[in-house]
């Protein structure tokens, strides 16, 4: 089983970033990361978060080499302003889920406008902005 | 109990968070965030607020992404859009005026890649609310369940203000002032001088306006934080609204409380404070806004009294005025 240290130096690898480099973002000296790499030395847990903003990486993979919980599929509920703008559109069942999957990734937001249910020329603004994204990943 | 206790939304996600049954489910929801966050200020060790934002953002997963000019939201769509993560196209069209923050969950990320990102507008006035902004972007990832992590965005109803929303500025506004990371032990008199060194000290991305009331709100001391300004009664307000321009002679606005932020010690030890109700002309406050200058005075809050006699109850105060804009704010402390 891989040790911090390894999973500090696969992620830096990742980035193709020196020690030398990562060393300076994190604020510590080269010759204590290159042992906590290599050598298994042990790290505390605020050094290592500062390690992991530099890397932008998750912290909770940096220490425990887990990475976020899996994904359990659920039956996809398109809504109807989705469905009459996928018909407008003439857009395919895939094309269709990729933009409700692009819709539902934002997860929060702090804004004073009045919010609602997405209509269906929110969903025909939404895909004139990904269309081009959508078209690149599907040819 | 408060409104927001009422609104099904809030009970909904208290019982999704698996919270005890309550009358007061938003006390129980931030309980169970301050518990959360009171763990991370722990485990990372975290001596001052800023740490703590940063401790709390790596445990949420996700990375603040400020942007301060056009060019930087250009700069997120380039790098996140080449990746595969198509709603980063829409960015310009998520993030508009009324926007403060958006947090988006990454479709792709790598396993060792946070994955959200939450992303800041600094831009303009903006750059005011950047510190509270990622708070309540973290209180909308602290309180995520595993429902809504499928759900999404959330049900809105239209044309309403969210609760849910409401609750995460409640949330925020105590996360980013946690009282255990303030280090005051209430022996030193509370002033405008105390309340900044500890904004420059523990949060000094905090603006002045969101530490005067977030720090008061920590302070272990009964503390009154009151912004008087200009204004109408209530009834001649709607007595102006009903009667539109034939209505003379029209009422002169009277200096009044504005906004009046007690904190739990002011409530515990009995002080009382209203909004709308007229500041005493005998008052340092009165004499700070007539003046323009800084003023403070021992008094008594049963100076305070409405025209149909309703009065404060008798509690001497120092009170320490200062000018503030159109206005005046000012601190009402217990005088020992």
């Amino acid at each position: 089983m891989a040790t911090v240290g390894e999973r500090i130096k696969e992620v830096r690898e990742a980035r193709n970033w020196t020690q030398e480099k990562l060393a300076e973002r994190a604020g510590l000296s080269k010759s204590f990361l290159s042992e906590v790499e290599n050598k298994g030395k042990n790290i505390s847990l605020d050094l290592l978060l500062g390690i992991a903003q530099a890397l932008g990486a998750s912290v909770q993979y940096l220490a425990t080499g887990e990475g976020e919980e899996p994904i359990v599929r659920r039956p996809i509920v398109i809504p109807v302003e989705l469905s009459r703008a996928a018909e407008e559109l003439q857009l395919t069942h895939q094309e269709t889920i990729d933009l409700l999957e692009a819709y539902n990734s934002v997860v929060a937001r702090r804004s004073t406008r009045l919010k609602g249910t997405a209509s269906i020329e929110d969903w025909k603004e939404l895909h004139k902005a990904v269309r081009n994204v959508l078209k690149k990943t599907y040819g | 109990m408060s409104r927001l206790d009422t609104r099904p939304q809030i009970g909904k996600l208290a019982s999704d968070l698996g919270l005890k049954r309550s009358a007061q489910p938003v006390s129980e929801i931030v309980g169970h965030v301050r518990r959360r966050v009171r763990a991370i200020a722990k485990k990372y060790d975290c001596r001052s607020l800023a740490a703590l934002l940063n401790a709390a953002s790596a445990e949420a997963g996700t990375v603040f992404r400020e942007v301060h000019c056009d060019r930087d939201l250009d700069t997120i769509v380039e790098e996140f859009v080449p990746q595969g993560e198509t709603i980063f196209a829409n960015l310009r069209n998520e993030l508009r005026n009324q926007d403060y923050a958006i947090t988006l969950k990454r479709r792709h990320a790598a396993a060792w890649e946070p994955p959200f990102v939450s992303i800041i507008d600094c831009r303009g006035y903006k750059i005011y609310g950047a510190y509270f902004s990622k708070w309540h972007e973290l209180a909308h990832l602290f309180t995520l369940t595993p429902q809504m992590r499928l759900v999404f965005r959330r049900t809105h109803s239209a044309a309403v203000h969210d609760p849910e929303e409401a609750l995460m500025d409640v949330i925020a506004g105590e996360l980013g002032f946690l009282p255990d990371l303030l280090k005051t032990d209430g022996r030193e008199e509370i002033s405008f001088e105390f309340i900044e060194r500890i904004r420059s000290e523990f949060c000094p991305q905090a603006s002045c306006q969101a530490s005067l009331i977030g720090i008061v709100k920590a302070l272990p001391a009964p503390c009154v934080l009151l912004e008087a300004g200009l204004r109408l009664k209530k009834s001649e307000e709607s007595a102006v609204l009903q009667a539109g321009s034939q209505h003379y002679p029209r009422p002169v606005p009277a200096l009044r409380a504005i906004h009046v932020t007690l904190n739990q010690a002011a409530r515990d030890a009995g002080m009382q404070m209203h909004p709308c109700w007229r500041v005493p002309k005998k008052s340092a406050i009165y004499r700070a806004f007539k003046h323009g200058e800084y003023a403070e005075a021992t008094e008594n809050l049963d100076w305070w009294a409405t025209s149909n006699g309703s009065q404060l109850a008798s509690c001497a105060v120092l009170v320490k005025a200062r000018p503030s804009g159109d206005g005046v704010t000012a601190l009402l402390i217990p005088d020992r």
